[in-house]
């Protein structure tokens, strides 16, 4: 029999001892993660707060449309993206966070190969 | 730093790969700007910056660089301590040459800062404490200070709602269009 807790605290534990991105999706309200629901908490708390510096200083600059923003404190790098599905009706934002000060580029573009582009 | 060195070293950086506006700030004291915006927008983005980072100085945390895509280019944001860096670039993939320059920037800035009183014959903790005295860290006990900033205010609300991707911020996505590797970070032509 599988625990999905365990299951999640491995994956989660992998990721980290491999310094590789764990990766989460955001949409219609709720972040769906595979590393638990704390890290899965910690990043939809990054991915609110990271939104809602993008769109300040977007305010700024009158520039309202965001596609991605990214970040890194100490050992820790994080971000997201948007995508759309093909009706433009269901935007959902794909993020990540990992355990090392990841290059912006590659961050974004694996977050990318994430969702499916 | 001697003030034509900093201006000449902010142009050289402002002239390379794709960057086109570039603003340096002392918490919210603007240093340098080169930007095609007015003086209001420049104020007011620094000061937003300040908010941002107070806000996270509240919650303990210190991020150090962030970058964002939008549909008029790309910002980056270094800060280190009270100095902020802020740059405006089109070519999305040079994002990490652009933050190295930056952030390398900042840091032979500050050192400059305290080289200058060194050579005044101060030792190096006096320096250090002479070069950086005009500033402050933020309060974060200061509960009235962070009352008073409705940016951070707002973040702060934003951070403990609900997860909301859809708004208010709108994907640079058209309607209609098919996500592809390549179309996350499209900069505009410039």
């Amino acid at each position: 029999m599988t625990n999905p807790d365990i299951e999640m605290r491995t994956t989660l534990e992998e990721a980290l001892a491999a310094r590789e991105p764990r990766f989460f999706r955001a949409s219609r309200g709720e972040a769906k993660g595979t590393t638990g629901e704390h890290d899965t908490a910690r990043f939809a708390e990054n991915l609110m707060v990271l939104q809602e510096c993008a769109v300040l200083l977007g305010e700024q600059m009158e520039m309202n449309a965001v596609s991605y923003g990214v970040f890194q404190e100490g050992e820790e790098t994080g971000g997201f993206i948007f995508e759309t599905d093909a009706s433009g009706q269901s935007p959902h934002a794909w993020g990540a966070l990992v355990n090392r000060r990841m290059p912006f580029r590659e961050c974004l573009q694996r977050i990318h190969d994430q969702a499916g582009g | 730093m001697r003030s034509q060195v900093l201006q000449a070293n902010l142009n050289s950086l402002r002239k390379s790969g794709s960057v086109f506006g570039l603003v340096m700030a002392r918490e919210t004291t603007v240093m340098f700007s080169d930007v095609a915006f007015s003086a209001k927008a420049v104020t007011g983005i620094v000061q937003t910056v300040d908010d941002i980072i107070f806000y996270y100085a509240k919650e303990h945390r210190s991020p150090d660089t962030f970058a964002f895509g939008y549909d008029g280019g790309n910002l980056l944001l270094v800060t280190d301590e009270f100095f902020r860096l802020i740059v405006w670039y089109s070519d999305e993939t040079g994002i990490d040459r652009v933050t190295r320059s930056a952030r390398s920037f900042l840091k032979d800035y500050k050192a400059s800062l305290i080289t200058d009183q060194l050579e005044k014959g101060l030792s190096l903790v006096e320096a250090e404490r002479v070069a950086f005295s005009e500033a402050e860290l933020p309060d974060v006990l200061d509960g009235e200070d962070a009352l008073a900033r409705p940016v951070t205010e707002r973040i702060s609300a934003r951070a403990k709602g609900p997860i909301d991707p859809t708004s208010p911020i709108a994907p640079v996505l058209p309607p209609g269009a098919k996500a592809s590797q390549n179309n996350y970070p499209v900069p505009p032509s410039l």
